[in-house]
């Protein structure tokens, strides 16, 4: 039980830092940043919460968290894209108006 | 972070900062009373779906859990998540020649030693022990998005020496980024003919339909982590246009 609630506790930690960084950030990299730390606290959670019971591993959080990975992989990729996408376009504007 | 102290500011104090530092604790200390009340209320006698994991895993094809779950027992979601992979990397992917070549190699006149040096070396290492994490799946932790993985970071090496270069827009290129969605759709799509329902395995060819899904997985999950990570780099030479389609730089 303690191990798992320490885990749990931490994930927690992270999911605070993160929402914090996501509502005080102003630049949209620390941002996504942020939300990553969220996600990385919610996967140590689930994980964290896969071992409750010292005697028994539930694999069913495990494999949830390895597909959670991936998707998390994958919005990160397109949120960088769009704001480089968003910085291009600012930076053309700025050289457009000078 | 908080307001520096001014004696002749006489308005309202209003730190966005000390604000969202009151509300994430007071989200961190919610979630925590919540977490604490479902840790200890638990007696132990909660296992959750372990044990019903381990009495059907000789059903299932492998001997993994974890695998179990996701490419038997919970195959949807894994059927999904590749999906979502292959939508972000088609909404990622600029409009580019898909007339060049899938795969080309340039002649460069001064190579990066370190690198090119580490590139021999360890990419063949990589694709081997891939190959070991793909197999290893079935009965231990293991499998094809951590094989993926693996060979994406040793493409992204190949990748960093300057030496190989990778049109992620042609034919080649857009049938194995689909193939793993492709086979796992027609193989679920199959069973239904065979076996009654989506995605049911027979249980004498699961563990083989699983190895294939893996396999094809493997393939279209490296090709869509470095298309990703090219994404980045190729974002370089992008030409924005505006509104009215003039190229703007």
């Amino acid at each position: 039980m303690t191990s798992a609630l320490l885990y749990s506790m931490a994930g927690l930690a992270l999911f605070a830092i993160g929402f914090f960084g996501v509502m005080v950030a102003s630049h949209v990299m620390r941002k996504i940043l942020a939300l990553n730390v969220m996600g990385v606290g919610i996967f140590m959670f689930l994980i964290a919460l896969a071992k409750r019971n010292p005697l028994v591993v539930d694999p069913l959080p495990h494999a949830l968290v390895l597909t959670g990975i991936v998707i998390a992989v994958a919005g990160t990729a397109l949120a960088l894209n769009l704001m480089l996408r968003i910085h291009h376009i600012d930076q053309s504007n700025q050289e457009q108006n000078k | 972070m908080f307001n520096k102290l001014d004696i002749e500011y006489d308005g309202p104090v209003v730190d966005k900062s000390a604000l969202s530092l009151i509300a994430s604790i007071l989200v961190a200390g919610l979630l925590l009373a919540v977490t604490i009340t479902i840790v200890l209320s638990d007696k132990g006698d909660n296992t959750g779906l372990g044990p019903l994991i381990s009495q059907n895993i000789e059903f299932s094809g492998v001997t993994n859990p974890v695998t179990a779950v996701l490419l038997n027992f919970r195959a949807y979601d894994t059927l999904l998540e590749i999906a979502v992979l292959l939508v972000v990397v088609l909404a990622i992917l600029p409009t580019r020649d898909h007339h060049a070549p899938f795969f080309k190699r340039i002649l460069v006149s001064k190579q990066n030693l370190v690198l090119s040096a580490l590139q021999r070396w360890i990419a063949p290492a990589v694709v081997i022990f891939a190959g070991y994490l793909l197999w290893a799946g079935a009965h231990q932790p293991g499998g094809a998005f951590q094989a993926g993985a693996l060979l994406a970071g040793a493409s992204v090496l190949m990748f960093q020496s300057d030496t190989y270069q990778v049109n992620y827009t042609s034919l080649m290129a857009r049938i194995l980024l689909v193939l793993s969605l492709v086979v796992f759709i027609t193989i679920g799509t199959a069973l239904i003919w065979f076996e009654g329902s989506l995605l049911t395995y027979p249980l004498a060819f699961s563990g083989l339909l699983i190895l294939l899904i893996e396999t094809c997985a493997t393939v279209s999950i490296t090709l869509a982590l470095t298309s990703l990570y090219s994404s980045f780099i190729a974002n370089e030479n992008i030409s924005v246009t505006d509104h009215k389609h003039r190229t703007i730089k």
